[in-house]
């Protein structure tokens, strides 16, 4: 393979935490309001990942993501889960692809549920394809510049003269 | 009438020929001169009936030109047909902004959903980094001057920082797998 020894790999008790054991249809019901309520972490970790471009460098800011789902679902289901498992169910067999239209009526229920002991409410359906503005406090990561090889041929001087072409240079219509 | 032969032949040849010859009714062609004349000559009691228009003449041939009935003028048509078009395209503008309003919802689904999903994969897949490099290094520790990532101490990359974490390739990433599950994966990869 082509990890050396000498790449530094997270050992086993770093990576394993409580993951979030739910299935699709639930994750997908709690979708909206958990992206609410976890919405700086996710914000956090995905700015992350799109900065350093390594999963080694962002276990931290992944945990705490995992974590805050968890606590959003153990709410759920201090407080809403019979609104909540109805919901799942209605996303689990009304549709081969869990599908919100067939189920708009239990989400009715569970949206209030989940605004009235809360506190979030339920964003727009094209709240997450919008453009947000993340405050943060990560430092930003140094911007690599151009490749300087040592041995490169040095170019002109700067102020090098540019007299004109002795021979004019051919023209074809546009060139 | 009679009719002489005048062919020379045997005088029993010639009486039986005349025999037949008169007794049936030849018709002489210059009396008669074409045969229906001769056939009527020949009836017992001939009844003619002249063909004629029927009282009060023939009707008139109707050559004039009967049109189909026209319900719409030709500006009625391609009116009502641009108007039956917008009519349709509007449907259709209403139709069109549900369904992409239904797409956007299921992804933004996913999208809210993505961060934790993706910090749960990279956890998943450092671990299996671990332990396959642990596995290779298990694997060929009786092999002389072998060191794990490398061939025989000649790296994949050179200019690399040694640090760096390259993704291994698919094969390279399920090489330690039963073959089904390498295939199996292959085949998600394929549907998803």
């Amino acid at each position: 393979m082509v990890l050396t020894e000498s790449v530094n790999l997270p050992t086993e008790e770093e990576l394993t935490v409580q993951e979030v054991n739910l299935s699709g249809p639930a994750l997908k019901a709690g979708a909206f309001h958990l992206g609410k309520a976890c919405e700086f972490e996710n914000n956090e970790f995905v700015l992350c990942r799109d900065e350093l471009k390594d999963p080694r460098k962002c276990l931290a800011e992944g945990k705490a993501i995992t974590n805050c789902a968890l606590n959003f679902f153990r709410q759920i289901k201090k407080t809403c889960a019979d609104e909540f498992m109805q919901y799942v169910h209605c996303l689990d067999k009304s549709s081969p692809d869990q599908k919100f239209e067939p189920c708009r009526k239990t989400q009715t229920v569970f949206d209030k549920c989940v605004k009235d002991n809360l506190g979030i409410e339920r964003p727009p359906y094209d709240y997450y394809a919008r453009v947000h503005v993340h405050q943060t406090a990560r430092p930003r990561p140094p911007v690599e510049g151009p490749t300087v090889y040592e041995d490169a041929t040095p170019g002109l001087p700067p102020d090098a003269p540019k007299p004109e072409a002795k021979y004019g240079s051919r023209y074809l219509f546009l060139w | 009438m009679h009719r002489v032969l005048q062919i020379p032949l045997p005088s029993f040849f010639v009486s039986c020929l005349s025999s037949v010859r008169f007794e049936g009714h030849q018709p002489n062609h210059q009396f008669y001169q074409n045969k229906k004349d001769y056939f009527w000559r020949m009836s017992s009691s001939p009844s003619y009936k002249q063909d004629l228009p029927p009282p009060g003449g023939y009707s008139s041939i109707p050559f004039k030109r009967v049109p189909a009935k026209t319900f719409f003028s030709g500006w009625a048509l391609i009116g009502g047909y641009l108007g039956m078009t917008a009519g349709a395209a509007y449907l259709y503008f209403l139709n069109c902004k549900s369904v992409k309003a239904t797409e956007l919802e299921m992804k933004c689904a996913s999208f809210a959903l993505y961060p934790m999903l993706l910090a749960e994969r990279d956890r998943a897949y450092l671990k299996q980094l671990r332990k396959n490099r642990d596995e290779e290094t298990e694997l060929m520790k009786n092999v002389e001057g072998w060191k794990t990532g490398t061939w025989y101490g000649e790296p994949i990359f050179y200019t690399k920082d040694p640090d760096s974490l390259t993704d291994p390739m698919y094969a390279e990433f399920y090489v330690h797998c039963s073959y089904k599950d390498f295939m199996t994966r292959g085949g998600m990869m394929l549907m998803s």
